[in-house]
């Protein structure tokens, strides 16, 4: 079984660079959500809470899964990419629920 | 702790539209003739309660009852006076949240500026809005996309 983790204190720059870029993607999606979800308590727009929780899911959920399960369970990766995507997915369609949505 | 690192991370595209919508330059000056007429604009400001509003809320947001208060003027004035200024977007409406957990709107004055000048045979009016919050204006932008 080949599984290619990294270990922080003996990681290429590269791999770095890669969770770098990640954790980075998710502190802007965090970001971004934020104010969505101030203007969804600001202006008691649903379509806003629903996209606060899609960004979640799109950009700081697949950052914490990767971290959480590769530490607690680590497993193959292919699992991590699948769960990685799969909370994308449903970040899409939290997205796509607050533009086309009835609410 | 350990971290894998994963092939593809592709979906950026969320990410870079909503930087769009952070970037956006806080003062909005608009030419009145797009959506509010300089008759209409001056008619809802030649109205004594219609400035209270304005200066009242221009320190602090507050509620229509709040400002049935303080201008010393009857509920249904005040929301008269608020539809008015709202169609011109002199103020904004806010949702708060009550310690009850009821919602209950505030309304905060929106105007900076308004600058008339004539101009060889022509009046133009230019209305500079106040900042507006970075938050509001996403949840128009998406709202308006919807």
């Amino acid at each position: 079984m080949t599984r290619s983790v990294v270990r922080l204190d003996g990681a290429t720059l590269f791999e770095l660079l890669t969770v770098a870029s990640l954790f980075l993607v998710a502190l802007f999606g965090t970001l971004i959500a934020y104010q969505a979800y101030r203007g969804y308590r600001r202006n008691d727009a649903r379509s806003m809470l629903y996209l606060a929780v899609g960004l979640l899911l799109l950009t700081l959920c697949p950052f914490v899964v990767n971290v959480a399960v590769t530490t607690l369970l680590k497993p193959e990766q292919i699992v991590i990419a699948f769960l990685e995507n799969l909370s994308r997915l449903f970040g899409l369609v939290a997205i796509t629920y607050s533009l086309y949505g009835q609410h | 702790m350990t971290y894998a690192v994963a092939a593809d991370n592709s979906v950026f595209s969320f990410r870079e539209i909503g930087l769009l919508f952070i970037g956006i330059p806080k003062r909005t000056a608009i030419p009145v003739s797009e959506d509010t007429d300089l008759s209409t604009l001056l008619a809802v400001l030649d109205d004594e309660y219609a400035r209270d509003i304005l200066t009242h809320t221009s320190v602090e947001p507050m509620s229509a009852s709040t400002l049935s208060e303080r201008c010393d003027a009857s509920l249904p004035t005040i929301y008269r006076r608020l539809d008015r200024l709202e169609e011109c977007h002199l103020v904004t409406e806010e949702t708060e949240l009550a310690q009850d957990g009821n919602h209950y709107s505030v309304y905060r004055a929106n105007l900076d500026r308004l600058e008339l000048s004539l101009d060889e045979g022509a009046f133009s009016v230019e209305l500079t809005y106040r900042d507006e919050d970075v938050a509001d204006k996403f949840t128009r932008m998406w709202e308006g996309m919807r």
